[in-house]
């Protein structure tokens, strides 16, 4: 692909249900999955007030080639282009990301989502990354996004660092 | 965007914290298998029909 080439993202429909389900398909026939998971009970016990969180995922729902899908220019502003309906639609929540960890691929995986999430132009979103360390040496990358304008920024944001950081003595 | 990134050190997190990065892994596998299955449902079929209906105009 040429720099000046300009790369417009793949349709995309919302089917909505309780996780938040859109669609779309690539040139090669692969049906991808994203979905926004209500996980604002998993914040209950770090923040003293409520707030709308949502557990971003992609899966791959139909890969008829038969072969791991090939890059795509296209998907990572198809995915910014889904995050961007998704925060229209509620404006006050924040977005949670979480690389696997089922391999050792993690870090690849969040160069990965870093990728998708480039192409936020501008300075209308915050995005914080930390990473958890479990006891057998596991690093679990996590990305929260919020809208900069959202009235609790700085509360959710410092929740999600003190969190990562906090170590028991 | 505007990036913040918290660079960790390389003791192990709190309980609290390893609980909720479990947590989030566990959404992600359940999400990630029920893909495939999402997929077969009418609702996500209707969808894929007016998807391809609107690449192909």
């Amino acid at each position: 692909m040429k720099d000046n080439e300009l790369v417009l993202p793949y349709k995309k429909l919302f089917l909505g249900g309780s996780d938040n389900v859109y669609g779309f398909e690539t040139v090669n026939s692969i049906v991808y999955e994203v979905k926004f998971k209500p996980t604002s009970y998993i914040f209950e016990s770090y923040l003293a007030f409520p707030i709308d969180a949502f557990e971003f995922v992609i899966s791959v729902a139909l890969n008829p080639t038969g072969k791991n899908p090939p890059l795509d220019a296209k998907i990572p502003f198809t995915i910014a282009s889904i995050f961007m309906d998704f925060f229209q639609r509620i404006p006050e929540q924040v977005i949670i990301y979480i690389c696997d960890s089922a391999d050792t691929r993690q870090s690849a995986r969040k160069r990965k989502f870093d990728q998708w999430v480039e192409f936020f132009k501008g300075n209308e979103f915050v995005k914080v990354n930390t990473t958890i360390i479990d006891i057998d040496g596991t690093r679990y990358h996590n990305s929260l996004i919020i809208r900069k304008d959202n009235p609790n920024r700085l509360a959710i944001t410092e929740a999600f660092i003190n969190l990562a950081e906090e170590q028991d003595k | 965007m505007i990036e913040i990134t918290v660079s960790p050190n390389d003791r192990p997190s709190s309980k609290r914290a390893i609980a909720f990065a479990k947590e989030l892994m566990a959404n992600k596998k359940e999400m990630m298998r029920e893909a495939k299955e999402d997929f077969k449902k009418p609702e996500f079929q209707e969808m894929l029909k007016k998807l391809r209906e609107i690449n192909e105009r």
